[in-house]
């Protein structure tokens, strides 16, 4: 659109030049007496920052600012200029999923007692644990400039608000019968609660290394809210297919060593305003056969060692005896006994160098052959491990 | 499965435009089959409310509930291959995404790293676009495209975090709000560049043009006012449309039939109901 010119003459000129120099200095004189909030930024961890952003909401209305008082938490400024007034009960995400707060800020002077809203954005950098920090505000408005440093929720977008307690080694799970496994999970935040998103059955547990290995699997947090510090079991209900088990695991392995993980996906959020954080906990499993399986392979194993001790003995000098096999069959369960109890002390078995577990279903039947085949057995197992 | 939908559009029915607002919990944002079709709201919540405007008042129904771990940011209706469907963008366990929905199934889903906000959708183009809330960067993707990803279609130099996003169709182009600092920028399709259009404005939430186009509303839920820019006119700023005691933060739009425009508050737990001239509409 093309502009035109206005002609004016040098009388005119100083008069409105005059005008607008006044319009000016008072538009100056207003904008400086118009309230701002600064947040200098918060550091809740090394590396990290959290920004609070306040835009001026306008002036409240009379009949509003007596509905909202009851509600609002009021912060004095260091030099009693200001009181900022928070509204907890306005702590949300707003549809960009920032963290928003309502500030209201009055000066103490009666005379200028007018109430002004502020929407403050929380902006974060990096990842920490959310908390209940200490936040500073400078304010600048018609009594002049002060301070305010107040406690405000700060919140990282991505950190974990759970942790799974620590257990030495592996958590038992049969493999025979359903079962429980009662986890421990800690609150990791600094004064704020977590809080479960969703229900239980959001709760979810799988095994990525063998999904077949279950009919079910599911998970239950005892407490939804979890407070600062504080723990909570989180109860896995697993339903085991044995035979699949059996199938992938039945190489024998160290006692305590890991023979798999079960995933724990679980969404939680902190309190006043977090945002849902999913977290995949990794739970560290072993599995211990069914007692009835146990007894065959214990029985089995101890059966094949009196076998072999006769057919490799010789019959002039050992001639066959019920008596001496039998004792040698009750021999072989008593040692199984024997490495068990050594075992539940933390005593290591090691056969033929390698490290096993005598609850397992291989090693057990092991035990009980070498124990009820003897020396002769023995000698004869080294004999092919060596080669000879 | 449409007579289903239908019987649970008439059982569901449950609000009413009465005195130039109806109730509704933390609507966020408002769009209309254009020309003349059913508004879609969807809820901070994850509830998505189908609305039939008969030229004086406003009924809505609950359309279908988004899953528990999609938190919405934005919805935009649209005509896809003769059908009537849904985009949805938001934040989804901890990532972006942008879900399509036929009827209330989800058909499509494009993901991506940053939290994703303002969407868009440009019908000639088949072409969605969508805003990153994290960063200055809009992103794209095509209807017909296999990937399941959207793209990086440009920056918007001098923002940092933004919300609206408006494909503005007459001029090729598209009309982003920056929501910390109340700034709009306009980015050219072509040679994607951006320009500051209007600032000063506390934080813009929503974007819409009118029927002709020519006249741009911004909602600001800052300053708990509509906006309103004369696009046809260069150098000029926006001027209070409307701005009723009864906002509290407003942050959704939807232009509806004779003018009239419908304006989401989520913090009243409100639609509002405008007349042409911005007054709250009481007929």
């Amino acid at each position: 659109m093309p502009r035109t010119a206005v002609p004016q003459t040098g009388g005119d000129c100083s008069l409105s030049c005059f005008l607008l120099a006044l319009f000016w200095l008072l538009a100056v004189n207003v904008a400086a007496q118009e309230p701002s909030i600064i947040f200098p930024p918060t550091t809740p961890a090394p590396g990290t920052a959290v920004r609070f952003i306040a835009v001026p909401g306008g002036t409240l209305p009379q009949a509003e600012i007596a509905n909202l008082i009851p509600s609002l938490v009021p912060n004095p400024s260091a030099d009693h200029k200001y009181v900022l007034f928070v509204d907890p009960q306005s702590y949300r995400r707003d549809k960009n999923h920032r963290f928003d707060i309502d500030m209201y800020l009055k000066p103490s002077d009666p005379q200028l007692a007018s109430m002004r809203r502020f929407l403050v954005w929380e902006d974060p950098t990096g990842t920490f644990a959310d908390s209940l920090a200490e936040v500073t505000a400078q304010i600048s408005g018609p009594s002049g400039l002060d301070t305010v440093t107040f406690k405000l929720p700060v919140h990282s977008d991505d950190s974990p608000n759970l942790a799974l307690l620590p257990i030495d080694g592996a958590y038992p799970v049969s493999m025979g019968s359903n079962s429980t496994v009662t986890l421990g999970v800690k609150n990791n935040l600094n004064g704020l609660h977590s809080l479960l998103s969703g229900s239980n059955s959001d709760i979810k547990v799988t095994d990525d290394d063998c999904s077949t290995c279950w009919a079910g699997l599911t998970a239950e947090l005892k407490r939804s809210q979890i407070a600062p510090g504080a723990s909570a079991s989180l109860v896995l209900h697993l339903q085991p297919n044995t035979f699949q088990i059996l199938k992938r695991n039945w190489a024998p392995t160290a006692p305590n060593s890991n023979q798999g993980h079960l995933t724990v996906s679980i969404t939680t959020h902190s309190a006043e305003g977090g945002l849902d954080v999913p977290q995949d906990l990794a739970v560290p499993i072993r599995f211990t056969p069914p007692p009835l399986y146990l007894l065959l392979c214990l029985l089995l194993g101890a059966v094949v060692g009196v076998l072999m001790r006769v057919l490799l003995s010789n019959p002039q000098k050992d001639p066959f005896s019920w008596r001496t096999n039998a004792f040698q069959f009750l021999l072989a369960l008593l040692v199984w006994l024997v490495v068990l109890a050594l075992s539940a002390a933390k005593t290591k078995l090691t056969i033929f160098g390698f490290e096993l577990d005598p609850t397992a279903l291989i090693p057990a039947g092991i035990i009980t052959l070498l124990a009820a085949g003897g020396p002769a057995v023995v000698a004869k197992i080294s004999e092919v491990f060596k080669g000879k | 499965m449409m007579r289903l939908l239908l019987c649970f559009f008439i059982l569901a029915s449950h609000a009413l435009a009465q005195n130039g607002s109806f109730s509704l919990k933390r609507p966020i944002a408002l769009d209309r089959v254009q020309p003349a079709g059913n508004i879609f709201a969807v809820t901070a919540i994850g509830e998505v409310y189908e609305m039939h405007d008969d030229g004086k008042r406003l009924s809505s129904s609950k359309y279908f509930q988004l899953p528990s771990n999609m938190s919405p940011s934005d919805l935009v209706s649209a005509v896809i291959g003769g059908k009537k469907m849904l985009l949805v963008s938001g934040l989804m366990q901890k990532a972006g995404f942008v879900a399509l929905y036929d009827g209330n199934s989800n058909t499509r889903l494009w993901r991506s790293s940053h939290v994703l906000s303002g969407l868009d959708y440009s019908p000639e183009l088949t072409t969605l676009y969508v805003a990153s809330a994290d960063t200055n960067e809009i992103y794209q993707a095509r209807i017909g495209d296999k990937d399941n990803l959207v793209h990086f279609l440009a920056e918007i130099a001098g923002a940092r975090h933004l919300g609206p996003v408006l494909f503005d169709a007459p001029r090729q182009r598209l009309i982003v709000g920056e929501v910390d600092s109340g700034e709009l920028y306009t980015l050219d399709l072509t040679s994607r560049r951006s320009h500051l259009l209007a600032r000063n404005l506390g934080s813009p939430q929503a974007l819409m043009l009118t029927a002709d186009a020519k006249q741009l509303l911004i909602a600001d839920a800052a300053r708990r006012t509509i906006y309103r820019l004369d696009l046809s006119k260069p150098d000029t700023v926006p001027v209070i449309f409307s701005k009723l005691p009864q906002f509290s933060e407003p942050v959704g739009l939807a232009l509806l039939s004779a003018g009239r425009v419908a304006v989401a508050d989520d913090r009243a737990n409100a639609v509002f109901v405008l007349t042409s001239s911005g007054l709250l509409d009481t007929q």
